[in-house]
């Protein structure tokens, strides 16, 4: 007799995994807590997120929207109407740990909010959102604003949420020299200028991502202590890096420190849990069969396995059988988690302007 | 002769008229008569010619002309009211017309007031950095302001149209609704209503004034356009800020007949061609 004599088979490599075919592993298999169809469910993360919010919406559940669109934009502006739903507020891509939490503290008023603006061409952007509104603003004041607004409607859905779902992206990031803040992407990439005299390359380390991720669950559940957190990685790498490191290498390093840390993080809390978007992907077992052909984008057929593990691991009334699935339209569920065939919109990534050399496209 | 055109508002320029006359609402003024100019007494020296008046409410209409006063018809004609031709032919064919005036509605700004109320709104309007954004309110672009209003304001700006159409040759001059009041200023006036009739205000007065300026200037842009003149607002009658002052509000909607004297003198300035920051026509 040893610790291993009783495991059940989900602790053993060749029971596990090699016997079954990877659509049929069971990746979420024990999940810390479950989620009702009515609890209220935020989202927030890097470009691959967006696929959560899409993807409850096609199953007939409805994603927590904490800053809707105000009926007379959606009468008015459809366009704009739309850049409302993408998250459950509207902060835009949210790449590293340290970004996210300077969001939230914003947000509580734990720190001053930040005010980095750029103008191009008439309009005023705000860098920490440098796409919301794709058109930016038509003043400073109204960025400014709108960026109030939008720490308010942040501040809520901290308060009143009750499950938040964050998608880990990146370690690197770019920050301001004077005020320290984080940025989404490198200022210059999507909009504003690139100016070495303020704006400085970071790779967070590990202890910098636990440190900033215990904070952010800890700041959180100071304005909602009934919050449940679920973390996951992208399995997307970086479309570039600005570390010593060719790309490939830096984004196993990258992914590896997000994942280390959200590992550590959940064992130390009961109402936190991991969720393997990256493990769904990336594992060597799922020999690749995810990836486009730039072996870096996730087909809809990999989404479509991730967002079938998520609904099938924390909404168990949802799978195959159940009361709800029943009563949901034939086209939801089953579009939904059996034949993802239908094209999927791509997701907005700000990061892919880092390839470029100039400006943002028009 | 001078005609005046208008619904609600006209009530407050009409009380200023007349002296030692029943009220333009006791007069019965636009409750259940076929819409057609008549003489209206007038206070000696108030104006330099006669007054005659027209109420006009689609509510009230409805029964005599149809429920549509003016409709654009594709693909680019318009379909006037049969009793609307008749009532603007009287001042069209009157060789003694010296102007005719309009009052319009004003509800097109308050709609959107009242529709905020559930969702409460701001904008930055540029010109009033003294204006800022409220806090508990959503900002909105100025464009999805601007489309709102431009919703409410088309019908008005196709009768402004229709009654170009119907008098060419005649002056025409709009007189706006007046701006809000205070949030304060309604309070005390609620207080003072033994049945106050209009919803509560929810939007803060700094929106509501943002609101109506944008309306007013949207309105007299497109008046302008039409060859229409409008009327500056008394300024004797606002605050520094622009709002209406309270002893010039007759209800949270309406100026009453001390702002009525206020416009009646502007319309004798203007009719005088004395009258200073007269928005000018370009049609």
């Amino acid at each position: 007799m040893h610790p291993y004599s009783h495991l059940p088979d989900r602790h053993f490599w060749r029971r596990f995994v090699s016997d079954s075919t990877w659509r049929e592993l069971p990746f979420m298999d024990l999940p810390k807590f479950t989620l009702r169809t009515e609890d209220r469910m935020a989202t927030a993360g890097s470009c691959f997120a967006q696929h959560i919010t899409r993807y409850m919406k096609k199953v007939g559940l409805q994603p927590y929207i904490a800053e809707a669109a105000h009926p007379f934009v959606q009468t008015t502006q459809p366009d704009l109407a739309d850049s409302y739903g993408v998250f459950s507020a509207r902060y835009g891509n949210v790449y590293t740990a340290r970004q996210c939490l300077e969001l939230l503290r914003q947000a509580a008023g734990t720190m001053p909010v930040v005010e980095d603006y750029a103008e191009h061409e008439g309009r005023c952007y705000d860098l920490l959102r440098p796409s919301v509104p794709k058109n930016g603003f038509a003043s400073l004041s109204e960025a400014r604003g709108d960026r109030a607004w939008h720490l308010s409607c942040v501040r809520r859905l901290f308060e009143t949420v009750d499950v938040f779902v964050f998608t880990l992206g990146l370690t690197e990031a770019w920050q301001n020299l004077q005020g320290g803040h984080t940025y989404p992407v490198c200022p210059g990439t999507v909009r504003g200028h690139h100016d070495p005299a303020q704006h400085r390359f970071q790779n967070f380390s590990f202890a910098e991502v636990a440190t900033d991720l215990e904070a952010l669950v800890a700041e959180s559940r100071v304005l909602n202590p009934a919050l449940k957190l679920i973390f996951t990685v992208s399995p997307v790498p970086l479309v570039a890096t600005k570390s010593e490191d060719n790309v490939l290498v830096a984004s196993a390093h990258s992914k590896a420190v997000l994942r280390a840390a959200v590992g550590e993080l959940a064992a130390r809390h009961d109402f936190v849990q991991y969720f393997p978007s990256f493990e769904i992907i990336s594992q060597p077992g799922s020999f690749g069969q995810y990836l486009a052909s730039d072996l870096r984008e996730v087909t809809d057929r990999g989404v479509g396995h991730v967002m079938s593990c998520f609904l099938d691991a924390f909404y168990p009334q949802l799978r195959a059988g159940s009361a709800l699935q029943q009563a949901l339209p034939s086209t939801a569920l089953g579009a939904a988690l059996s034949a993802p065939r239908e094209k999927a919109p791509p997701p907005e990534c700000e990061e892919v302007f880092n390839h470029q050399s100039g400006s943002a496209p028009a | 002769m001078i005609y005046l055109l208008g619904a609600s508002h006209l009530m407050a320029l009409l009380d200023a008229c007349g002296a030692d006359e029943p009220s333009a609402t006791e007069h019965g003024f636009g409750h259940g008569r076929a819409p057609a100019f008549r003489d209206w007494p007038l206070r000696p020296g108030l104006l330099p010619d006669r007054l005659k008046v027209a109420s006009i409410h689609l509510s009230h209409t409805a029964p005599f002309w149809g429920p549509t006063l003016v409709e654009l018809l594709p693909p680019r004609q318009l379909g006037i009211a049969q009793g609307f031709q008749r009532l603007l032919a009287v001042a069209s064919k009157d060789e003694a017309a010296q102007a005719l005036f309009i009052a319009p509605r004003g509800e097109e700004y308050f709609h959107l007031t009242l529709a905020g109320i559930d969702d409460p709104y701001d904008f930055v309007l540029p010109d009033r950095p003294d204006l800022p954004l409220m806090p508990d309110c959503a900002p909105l672009p100025l464009a999805v302001v601007q489309a709102q209003l431009g919703h409410q304001l088309a019908t008005t700006l196709l009768t402004l149209t229709a009654i170009r159409r119907l008098c060419p040759q005649l002056r025409v001059v709009l007189v706006p609704a007046p701006p809000p009041t205070s949030s304060a200023d309604v309070a005390l006036w609620r207080a003072e209503q033994v049945r106050p009739e209009h919803p509560t205000e929810r939007l803060p007065s700094s929106v509501r004034l943002k609101t109506w300026l944008l309306y007013r200037r949207m309105l007299a842009e497109g008046s302008a356009g039409l060859g229409i003149e409008t009327l500056p607002v008394p300024a004797a009658a606002l605050h520094a800020d622009g709002q209406l002052r309270r002893e010039y509000m007759e209800d949270p909607i309406h100026g009453n007949a001390r702002y009525g004297a206020l416009v009646i003198a502007q319309m004798a300035q203007a009719l005088a061609g004395t009258l200073a920051h007269l928005q000018e026509a370009t049609g």
